[in-house]
């Protein structure tokens, strides 16, 4: 594969640096963060376009592109539609999104609606898995910075230099403009990701000759026997099977979990429209991996044709472009992946900051604190948190088991949170044991049975037959008018 | 012409189309509401 101008390579991740710039200057001339509101969930004043675009670009990370790639190199054509399916989690998280806005509307975090709803053990559970989740999303999302350009300059500049970027792009946005950075920011990255992910690949296949030569190459292959007739089937049985059920199992299992997403439901301005923001954002994302998942299946022909030489399946997709496009399309591939990267980081850190802030410090170290405060106290936490982000970050390693594991402490309590918005007999107690119980099942078929997949499905049924059960034996009476009060004298 | 590259045309095409389309649908949009915005606060 050809590399890239060290030079070049730097320059184009200062360019994407200027983009958090522009917009931290941008929210301050128009004095957008004035309250405590304004900073954490952009005083719930967004349009749905931008929280859609906003959703886009956090859902949008290194595997849209090269893990679609892979599914169709590993699975045949099938793979070409079952991984950009993981847009299944958005159109049905738009659902919860919605109802949770109409039950309690002046939330700030997901994490709060557990402690009005149900007691203080449960809030302090789902507050330590919540912060896991967006920083071990926050974490890998450093290494991908950090692997772009060392993978584009042949090792040229060295790995720390992209975690490094990434930071310094984080903290001005976040810092500087809170909620309303993170959404302009994001809706600037996606706008850039979308059209240079649809140039690559049609320039690729324009590259390559178009699906006809690929085709009839797949034919002679399947007809000599040195490519399965399976590899051909849409849908393929062995693929739906140990695929796509673990692409939608993480799809339902992990958002629920995550503030980035909530915070973004909380800023739309008419709560009417939070599901249309998460629909369209599916529909825009799904053509995403789907368009890179051709190329994979167009690599997969290259290599056992011998016109391509093999690589591994996570490589197929830098491989077919970095064979057939000019190597200035690195500049591209820099800002896909420091546009992906500084937008979810960003959404990650003022997630966890606004649960610190307003979950942990307002609830159980300052019940009075005003606005002025927990803005700064959140400000404090999103600088620490990047800089620990940062400082994980900062040596190449594989965490790809931190992020499998990550379902099996986000999927226990999926059941009995949703349930709970919308039944007021579900209670705290079966919740909480439900939650530790299917995070230990869930894990023992993890490491033990090495079932990644059925232990995320596991842990999910184990916790809510245990919570729905539990609370008819013992249910709760909740009042949901308690949630839609809001505190005057809170910001 | 057959399935397969029916199928692979189709799903290039449509690519190209939605991520093309919604890109300008949502530019404009989200254009003319910061616009807006930027008027309130002056």
């Amino acid at each position: 594969m050809k590399t890239m101008d060290p030079t070049l390579a730097i320059m184009a991740g200062l360019m994407a640096i200027l983009v958090p710039v522009i917009v931290a200057v941008l929210v301050r001339k128009l004095k957008l963060v004035r309250t405590a509101e304004d900073y954490l969930v952009a005083g719930r004043k967004a349009h749905w376009a931008l929280a859609m675009a906003s959703i886009c670009s956090m859902y949008i990370w290194g595997a849209s592109v090269m893990g679609a790639a892979e599914g169709s190199v590993n699975n045949g054509i099938s793979g070409v539609w079952i991984y950009p399916m993981y847009a299944a989690g958005l159109w049905v998280f738009g659902i919860w999104a919605s109802k949770l806005r109409d039950i309690f509307p002046y939330a700030l975090s997901f994490t709060e609606y557990f402690k009005h709803r149900f007691d203080k053990k449960l809030h302090i559970l789902i507050i330590v898995a919540a912060i896991a989740t967006s920083f071990s999303g926050a974490w890998i999302q450093g290494l991908a910075a950090g692997h772009v350009f060392v993978g584009l300059t042949g090792e040229a500049v060295p790995y720390w230099v992209g975690v490094l970027f990434l930071g310094i792009a984080v903290i001005i946005f976040t810092l500087t403009a809170g909620m309303w950075g993170s959404l302009i920011a994001t809706w600037i990255f996606t706008l850039i990701s979308m059209p240079i992910c649809a140039i690559v690949g049609i320039a690729t296949w324009w590259a390559i000759g178009g699906p006809g030569p690929i085709v009839e190459q797949t034919m002679e292959l399947v007809e000599s026997g040195a490519l399965s007739a399976d590899m051909i089937d849409i849908f393929r049985p062995n693929a739906m099977l140990n695929y796509l059920i673990p692409v939608l199992a993480w799809a339902f299992f992990s958002l629920p979990m995550q503030q980035d997403y909530w915070q973004t439901a909380f800023a739309v301005k008419n709560p009417k429209n939070v599901g249309k923001a998460f629909r369209h954002a599916g529909n825009w994302w799904f053509f995403m991996p789907l368009l890179s998942a051709t190329l994979g299946f167009a690599a997969l022909i290259l290599m056992k044709t011998g016109q391509m030489p093999e690589v591994p399946g996570s490589q197929a997709y830098a491989a077919i472009v970095g064979q057939f496009l000019p190597s200035g399309f690195g500049v591209l591939f820099i800002w896909l992946v420091l546009s992906a990267t500084v937008g979810s980081v960003g959404a990650a850190m003022l997630a966890i900051g606004n649960i610190i802030g307003n979950d942990i410090y307002r609830t159980y170290f300052n019940p009075d604190a005003n606005g002025d405060q927990i803005k700064k106290v959140v400000r404090i936490v999103v600088t620490v948190v990047t800089l620990l982000v940062i400082a994980v970050s900062w040596q190449p390693k594989s965490i790809l088991m931190v992020l499998l594991f990550m379902p099996m402490y986000t999927a226990p309590f999926v059941c009995g949170f949703v349930m709970s918005q919308y039944k007021k007999w579900l209670a705290s107690t079966p919740l909480f044991i439900g939650g530790i119980v299917g995070f230990c099942v869930g894990t023992y078929v993890f490491l033990a049975m090495d079932q990644w997949g059925w232990a995320m499905i596991i842990a999910f049924v184990t916790a809510g037959l245990i919570s729905v059960v539990g609370s008819t034996i013992k249910p709760d009476d909740f009042d949901f008018a308690v949630l839609k009060i809001k505190k005057e004298d809170e910001y | 012409m057959n399935n397969l590259e029916i199928f692979l045309w189709t799903c290039i095409i449509s690519s190209g189309v939605v991520l093309f389309g919604y890109e300008i649908w949502n530019f404009i949009v989200v254009s003319k509401n910061l616009a807006s915005l930027s008027k309130d606060k002056e």
